[in-house]
């Protein structure tokens, strides 16, 4: 798991040299350009391609209010089956988060790169299939095998979370109105409906749960289209 | 820019990178044991010990238990429902057998992402074989066993 967060970031980080020398070429107009901005994150294909076990799309959005002031919002699905000692699960399900984005970046004359500092309500309906666990038997005396795998897996339905966030992200305008974007995720989970003898423990869009910790991680790298509406 | 570009990958892999991975703490209470508590026969509220008290679980070579005692916690098999044991008392050099059947219905209940399910067992019941041989009584004080807090068998010598 290690090795593909560092990979990934080697990848994340050429990107951004590579975009900021883009950025620096860019025409020198200086109007704001305002419009609707709809980009996809990359960071879920990637890891579809590393890790076999999980399936992931995030739609990105944002619309400039003012200079520094978007309502932003990103709208996903995703699978993730996780296989531990412990547990043998699955998590599938959808979500979306709304918020706003705040630029604290001093932008050149003609430029539109941004430092963001985001603020997210985040909303997940998914489901959770127990596949298989283990029972947890200090005593070994008797030798027994404790994995139990489920014949029938038990699939729970109509299973919720909802949490805030904050995003730290920057993006980049690599060429007029297209746009890299990278930014972490901290999260917080606020309430989540549980399964029944079980726990969430993977919620789409919040990530990993942890068990007596509200607090998940997550990252994104964006690349997103602006559609110019008007220029002041 | 770029100097943030620098910041930025520092904080992702600080976030991301050292995610921390729970952990089955080793005092996480599991599946419990059954937990027997040994009394004399002429004053029941009394403990009694048990001289050279032998416990073997049938089916194992080992024993699981081999001294004087007046209390003890054995594992039940978690995936079975009843588990036979072979209570033997040495007493000057003279073995007295006596096996004991405990049948059961069990439940698992879910502990934490890392620890996983523990067994919880209900409806405990006692068959002896057919002479008593120097236990005299055996009482459920509990038919649920689901913690080790309390004492579950009561066993009268």
């Amino acid at each position: 798991m290690l090795k593909y967060y560092i990979n990934f970031l080697i990848f994340l980080f050429c990107g951004c040299i590579w975009a900021q020398n883009e950025v620096e070429t860019d025409s020198l107009a200086t109007e704001i350009r305002y419009g609707i901005r709809l980009g996809v994150d990359m960071s879920k294909p990637i890891r579809m391609f590393i890790d076999p076990d999980y399936k992931g799309l995030e739609l990105v959005g944002d619309y400039r209010l003012t200079r520094n002031l978007y309502i932003a919002g990103e709208l996903g699905n995703e699978t993730k089956k996780i296989d531990r000692d412990a547990v043998h699960f699955e998590t599938s399900g959808s979500y979306i988060k709304l918020g706003i984005d705040y630029n604290v970046y001093d932008n050149w004359a003609g430029m539109d790169n941004l430092i963001v500092v985001g603020f997210r309500y985040g909303f997940s309906q998914h489901s959770q299939t127990l596949l298989g666990y283990n029972i947890l038997n200090n005593d070994r005396y008797w030798e027994e095998d404790n994995r139990i795998a489920l014949t029938t897996p038990k699939r729970f339905d109509g299973l919720n979370g909802h949490w805030i966030e904050l995003q730290l992200g920057l993006k980049a305008e690599l060429f007029r109105n297209l746009y890299m974007g990278l930014s972490i995720q901290m999260h917080r989970l606020l309430k989540d409906k549980d399964p029944e003898n079980f726990e969430n423990l993977f919620i789409p869009g919040f990530n990993k749960v942890l068990t007596d910790n509200p607090y998940g991680a997550g990252l994104n790298y964006t690349i997103s289209y602006q559609i110019p509406i008007f220029k002041k | 820019m770029r100097r943030y570009t620098y910041l930025f990958a520092i904080a992702i892999y600080g976030l991301v990178g050292c995610e921390p991975d729970d952990i089955c703490l080793a005092e996480t209470p599991g599946t419990p044991n059954l937990i027997i508590v040994f009394y004399d026969n002429a004053q029941p509220e009394t403990k009694k010990e048990v001289s050279n008290l032998q416990i073997t679980g049938v089916g194992l070579d080992a024993a699981y238990h081999n001294s004087a005692i007046d209390s003890i916690d054995i594992p039940l098999k978690a995936n079975e429902t009843s588990t036979v044991y072979k209570f033997i008392k040495i007493e000057n050099d003279v073995t007295f057998e006596e096996s004991v059947t405990f049948k059961y219905d069990s439940y698992d209940s879910f502990i934490s992402r890392a620890c996983g399910y523990k067994k919880s067992f209900t409806n405990v019941s006692v068959e002896r074989s057919n002479t008593a041989v120097w236990i005299e009584k055996i009482e459920i004080i509990t038919d649920t066993i689901s913690d080790i807090k309390n004492t579950h068998v009561k066993i009268l010598h």
